[in-house]
């Protein structure tokens, strides 16, 4: 019988689960293959089925039936696997953020910072409006103004995303984020 | 540099990113990803403070 690895559940702060049973983790890949073949199956049907409302309906809101159509056709067999990168990717962005991060700014910028106890959005951002933060500043992050040289250590905020690792962190939009004195 | 001209130079800098990006994207010649952002890089390095226009 082939020997597959232990699979193991891991919660941040918890004690890990592991299921090193053989029968079990070969049961739990065959479920799994199942449910991949008849949902990317069903997804097939589906796509199918509302391409065929969307061509030969006679009603004038027929052609709205492609927008279900598109997403069914995102689980189907071929594209299924890059669907599942792609949401598997948006991980990358949210997941083992950094408790603590740095906003770097301006002297002129931390004593605003002190006085109002709010960080602006910086509203011009290579990635968009936002709050900017970082780990590591210049010279070895071009990413941050030349001017930016003085850092504010804060809790990382809320909705902070990761957009390059140590380097650039967002928290999108234009609205302040208050600091903690 | 004034802050006014600063600002318009990021803006072009940040313009060109997005632009190289959505080449990329399109054309699928990563290449422009490094050159998406070395305007941006040389704007960083210009010595201009729109730090003092936060109020």
């Amino acid at each position: 019988m082939e020997k597959y690895q232990p699979l193991q559940c891991r919660v941040q702060g918890k004690p890990s689960l592991v299921i090193e049973d053989q029968n079990t983790v070969q049961e739990f890949w065959r479920k799994l293959k199942d449910l991949y073949h008849s949902s990317t199956a069903a997804g097939d049907y589906a796509a199918q089925y509302w391409a065929n409302v969307a061509v030969n309906s006679d009603h004038p809101a027929a052609p709205l039936a492609h927008i279900p159509g598109v997403f069914a056709a995102l689980w189907t067999p071929d594209v299924a696997p890059k669907t599942a990168i792609t949401l598997g990717t948006a991980g990358y962005g949210f997941i083992g953020l950094p408790k603590n991060i740095v906003h770097f700014t301006s002297v002129a910028g931390a004593n605003g910072i002190r006085t109002s106890g709010v960080i602006r959005s910086t509203k011009i951002g290579l990635f968009g409006p936002g709050v900017y933060t970082a780990n590591v500043g210049r010279p070895l992050n071009l990413f941050i103004p030349k001017t930016s040289l003085t850092p504010i250590y804060l809790p990382t905020p809320a909705g902070t995303v990761r957009i390059i690792p140590k380097l650039v962190y967002v928290r999108w939009g234009v609205h302040v984020h208050k600091v903690v004195k | 540099m004034s802050i006014k001209q600063g600002k318009i130079l990021k803006i072009l800098a940040v313009l060109w990113a997005w632009f190289c990006w959505i080449w990329v994207a399109c054309s699928r010649d990563y290449l422009w990803l490094i050159v998406s952002i070395i305007p941006y890089f040389i704007v960083n390095s210009i010595s201009f403070d729109d730090e003092l226009t936060k109020k």
